[in-house]
């Protein structure tokens, strides 16, 4: 008995000596891993409301393992409306970024602000995700309705 | 009751194993924050229990895994060489006495070490560094660690390998002649 209790109290430990041993090596094959399935060419935009997207678009490409999204406004046929203000855009409730945006009396077209510099089209960068909710919510001074739309992007 | 080497050799893993998975963890936070921006941290991936770093380009893989494979693997380097160099130079039962008799006049005694501690952190050392070896060939060969990390870490695997051999042999004669003394 007392024989057999020896072996297994070696046994073990020698058990456990191996598990100390490979565990360097097994945490190294394991911390790190690539995921080639998704394919960032596949995108899709899946559901969007009208709203905003009734004067902006929405362009979405694969760049250095980013997905980079394009924001342009197009032309906007209310000349009354008067948009200016801050655009928010938040992926899942995470604020990603803040824009400034304008619209000058009597022009049908807004623009964002970017360092004083009017451009119609901006670009931001995400990490890529399965999913990415997009929402986009513009807080105007003049206007009186508020913009916003949510877009559901995702990849297979 | 455990073997008295199974208790030796299970101490002296601890602190490598430790280090090595330290210095792997490192290696992947400095790459990143250098080099990779794709990536993405999954909770409970690995093992169901620990975190795991996926990343979405293959170069950003390639590059990450090969340089904290190469701080892994400089940090076994290190150990290993310590011990190596602690077996050649500062060995109880080869050590020259003048030069005991310095380090114990500087108080660095406990640099001296008997043949049943050396050899037991040395077995741990070179274990670690084979098994090093042992992944990063497969990884250079199916590319996604750098090939010439491998044929490094090959190379400086079998060298150290045979100064241990070396001084196995060299402690050999010295117990020889002893028992014939």
């Amino acid at each position: 008995m007392k024989l057999l209790a020896k072996i297994l109290v070696n046994i073990f430990a020698l058990v456990i000596l191996v598990i100390l041993l490979s565990l360097p090596i097994v945490f190294s094959i394991g911390t790190l891993k690539f995921q080639p399935s998704i394919s960032w060419h596949n995108l899709a935009i899946i559901g969007h409301s009208q709203k905003f997207s009734d004067y902006l678009t929405l362009g979405q490409k694969e760049e250095g393992g980013k997905i980079v999204f394009d924001l342009e406004f197009f032309r906007f046929a209310e000349k009354t409306a008067l948009y200016q203000g801050m655009i928010e855009i938040k992926n899942n409730s995470d604020k990603v970024k803040t824009l400034a945006i304008h619209q000058n009396q009597g022009d049908t077209q807004i623009f964002f602000e970017d360092g004083g510099q009017k451009i119609s089209s901006q670009q931001i960068s995400l990490p890529p995700q399965k999913t990415i909710s997009l929402s986009l919510e513009a807080k105007p001074s003049t206007a009186k309705e508020k913009l916003q739309t949510t877009f559901t992007i995702e990849s297979w | 009751m455990v073997h008295k080497s199974v208790a030796a050799l299970i101490d002296e893993a601890v602190l490598p194993a430790v280090l090595i998975v330290a210095a792997k963890i490192l290696g992947v936070i400095l790459a990143n924050f250098w080099f990779a921006h794709s990536w993405t941290l999954e909770s409970g991936s690995f093992f169901g229990v620990l975190p795991s770093v996926s990343y979405f380009s293959l170069d950003e893989f390639l590059l990450v895994n090969s340089i904290s494979n190469c701080l892994m693997f400089a940090t076994i380097t290190a150990g290993t060489a310590l011990v190596i160099i602690r077996a050649h130079f500062f060995h109880a039962s080869h050590i020259p006495p003048r030069l005991h008799s310095r380090l114990l006049r500087l108080r660095l005694s406990g640099l001296v070490g008997d043949t049943f501690k050396i050899y037991h952190q040395a077995t741990i050392w070179l274990i670690f560094l084979w098994l090093a070896t042992v992944l990063l060939i497969p990884q250079a060969i199916i590319g996604t660690s750098w090939p010439i990390l491998a044929i490094v870490a090959f190379l400086v695997t079998v060298n150290f390998s045979w100064f241990l051999a070396a001084d196995i042999q060299k402690e050999v004669q010295i117990s020889k002649k002893t028992r014939y003394l």
